[in-house]
């Protein structure tokens, strides 16, 4: 009879071992959801930044007392769930929309809305505040920020009473290393456009600034009269433009990657075009319409471009997001050797996704962050994160 | 090793059974001297047939998860509310069994459909009255199960009425997985609640179980008539581990941005089924039922 108990017996060892637990790993993929049960909350984040324990998310938050978005901070584990939200009072307002990171500390640009001074604010690895700590500069409306080499950082700002566009490089603790004005030109003001991007979501414009892979300096801002792509060395005058059509036509994200190669996404009026490869030289003034070449219709006429570097094991490819009519976040992923489209990935379902900003984690993943609506009305932040192994399947 | 290979050698010497059962057999076909044929052939025999039933099913929480992380509430507001036994199953598949002097070693390999639900509700509010919304959110869960139970079973009787006791342990592999939603909202705009249903549908979600595994028992009677051995039984299955995938926890799903992730949690389910089987040696008229 024993004999008869052996399949028992083989059964149950097979029970056995089937129990062994599956790790989770912090570097999976997860996407989480932050909610705020106040009707009346709304976050816009515009920017997303990592150290090696957490992630950080910059986003605007609704106010009572005035049009322009205040800000807050949400610090999240990596495995995406909530620590901590860092507001800052209420008359801090309009931050850049990106999130630099420096030595662990996250900085970003805001503005004061009482006495009207550019801001530098500093997130600890905790996701507690640095700052504000006001900078030195005349240019008061802060449009954009970036890394610069040195561990610096480049500020684009613009000035109403100068009606110049100014571009700042920063080191951590706010001081000026050097800066530049540049006139937007004879005519009407730009004032209440740049108001307006801080004001009105569909009237935002693609300001950003950076420094190239050959080492010049260049922002996307107002420059005589038109939305420009200005390249500098911090001269009088710029070294190229790309000059756009007012603000009808203009470029809308840039990547540098190469020496002169860049990935570009243009729009004029309601047409963004997708550039995944060209040679753009710092030294030449030309109409940017001229680059642009393939139309994506998909993407919608508002929405925001953000672009990443992505090493996939010293591979570098050319992540373009962006915004579809379908409310869904898209991701192009381009060999940046050739310029071929390698995959595409879109991002959310059932609820609408819209994108803040996108990184390369430590682990050689990546995450995206971006507003999705609860029920269809609460705004609220989502961070989505694709693993490494997600990301070479996909490649 | 992997899960297959496990499932393999159970399978190889499960079969072993066969031809093991059946030279024993084999060797009592000539009566012994002294013992009746009836009492020999009821010593010790194979039977083969078919089962089904239905069930229902319940699970025991062991982690909570939700998709939403609250910013400024308590996580435990995001709990599932589980409804206990009160989703319909379904399984059908065979009975095997060797019976030798009052025990039987079964094998009921069955295509085993469990069903599961639960509800979440979530609520938004201001200061005003008219700034409340809340949604409804509504999940039933199936699993379909291929089913490999192995049990021991004792007739206490041993008669034409035949009650028993039975006890044993299967593995389940999840073949696929379903899970429906319906999602009903509340809007106070005008200050009286108006209800209405925004979403309804119905998706795969196979990739996020495991196999599962558990013990069972049971107690049921057989009837012997007309050369049929019916048999009648209701069993209780215990799984102690959760049997979620957690890597795709927290990936993107249409799931996933409605806030609803799994749990790890176990299920009990609780079975009743009618089985009809034949026994594979000799028929004879004898054993018919009157």
């Amino acid at each position: 009879m024993n004999r008869f108990y052996l399949p028992l017996l083989i059964l149950l060892a097979v029970a056995g071992f089937s129990c062994e637990e599956e790790t989770f790993e912090p570097g999976d993929s997860f996407l989480q959801i932050y909610d705020d049960n106040n009707y009346l909350a709304s976050y816009q984040p515009v920017a997303v930044s990592a150290s090696e324990e957490r992630y950080y998310l910059l986003s605007e938050r609704s106010l009572t007392t005035t049009d322009f978005a205040g800000i807050t901070i949400v610090t999240v584990d990596n495995e995406g769930f909530f620590e901590v939200e860092s507001p800052l009072e209420p008359q801090y307002v309009a931050p850049t929309n990106q999130l630099v990171s420096i030595n662990g500390v996250q900085y970003f640009f805001c503005l004061n809305s009482g006495n009207l001074r550019t801001q530098i604010v500093g997130v600890s690895n905790e996701g507690e505040l640095i700052g504000p700590t006001p900078i030195s500069t005349n240019a008061y409306y802060p449009l954009a920020c970036s890394p610069s080499g040195n561990n610096n950082l480049l500020l684009l700002s613009y000035n109403p009473d100068a009606k110049t566009s100014m571009l700042t490089e920063l080191n951590t603790d706010g001081q000026v290393l050097q800066q530049q004005a540049y006139s937007i030109g004879p005519g009407d003001d730009v004032l209440e456009k740049v108001i307006n991007h801080f004001t009105t979501r569909s009237e935002k414009l693609p300001f950003f600034c950076g420094q190239s892979a050959n080492g010049s300096y260049y922002f996307n801002g107002f420059y005589n009269y038109t939305l420009s792509l200005v390249f500098t060395n911090f001269g009088d005058e710029p070294t190229g433009v790309l000059q756009g059509q007012a603000d009808d036509a203009g470029v809308k994200g840039l990547l540098s990657f190469g020496a002169n190669d860049y990935a570009m996404v243009g729009f004029q009026f309601s047409d963004n075009f997708v550039q995944p490869k060209v040679s753009v030289s710092p030294n030449e003034t030309v109409s940017s319409v001229s680059y642009f070449d393939r139309n994506i219709p998909e993407l919608t006429e508002t929405s925001k471009v953000k672009m990443l570097d992505l090493d996939m094991d010293g591979t570098g490819v050319t992540v373009i997001a962006s915004e579809t009519e379908g409310r869904q976040v898209v991701l192009y992923f381009y060999d940046q050797t050739n310029g071929d489209l390698l995959a595409t990935k879109y991002l959310g379902s059932l609820n609408p996704f819209t994108l803040a900003g996108l990184i390369q984690t430590d682990d050689g993943g990546m995450a995206i962050a971006g507003t999705t609506f609860l029920a269809g009305r609460f705004e609220r932040i989502y961070l989505q994160k694709l693993s490494k192994a997600e990301l070479q399947t996909l490649l | 090793m992997s899960h297959a290979s496990y499932v393999l050698a159970f399978l190889l010497v499960t079969l072993s059974i066969v031809p093991i059962s059946d030279s024993l057999a084999q060797r009592r076909r000539s009566p012994k001297p002294g013992g009746s044929f009836a009492d020999d052939f009821l010593k010790t025999q194979f039977w083969l047939g078919i089962r089904g039933g239905i069930n229902l099913t319940s699970q025991t929480p062991i982690t909570r998860y939700s998709g939403f992380n609250p910013i400024n509430y308590e996580e435990e507001s995001l709990d599932k509310t589980y409804n206990e036994y009160s989703d319909p199953g379904f399984q059908v598949g065979l009975d095997i069994t060797f019976y030798h002097k009052g025990f039987s070693l079964c094998l009921l390999p069955v295509f085993n459909k469990q069903v599961i639900s639960y509800e979440t509700d979530l609520r938004w509010s201001g200061d005003a009255e008219a700034d409340q919304y809340e949604t409804l959110y509504q999940a039933k869960q199936s699993f379909t199960f291929v089913e490999l139970p192995l049990a021991l079973k004792y007739d206490i009787l041993q008669n034409k009425v035949r009650p028993f006791v039975m006890g044993g342990a299967f593995y389940a592999f999840t073949i696929a997985a379903n899970k429906q939603i319906i999602i009903e909202e509340t809007d106070y705009a005008s200050g009286q609640a108006r209800t209405f249903e925004r979403a309804n549908f119905n998706l795969s979600n196979k990739n996020e179980f495991n196999n599962n595994w558990g013990v069972f028992g049971g107690v049921g009677v057989s009837f012997d008539f007309w050369n049929i051995r019916s048999i009648i039984d209701v069993q209780y299955r215990h799984s102690f581990e959760p049997f979620i995938n957690e890597s795709e926890r927290f990936s993107e799903t249409q799931f996933t941005s409605f806030g609803d992730v799994q749990d790890d949690y176990s299920l009990q389910n609780m079975s009743a089924s009618v089985s009809f089987v034949f026994p594979l040696r000799y028929i004879d008229k004898q054993f018919q039922s009157n």
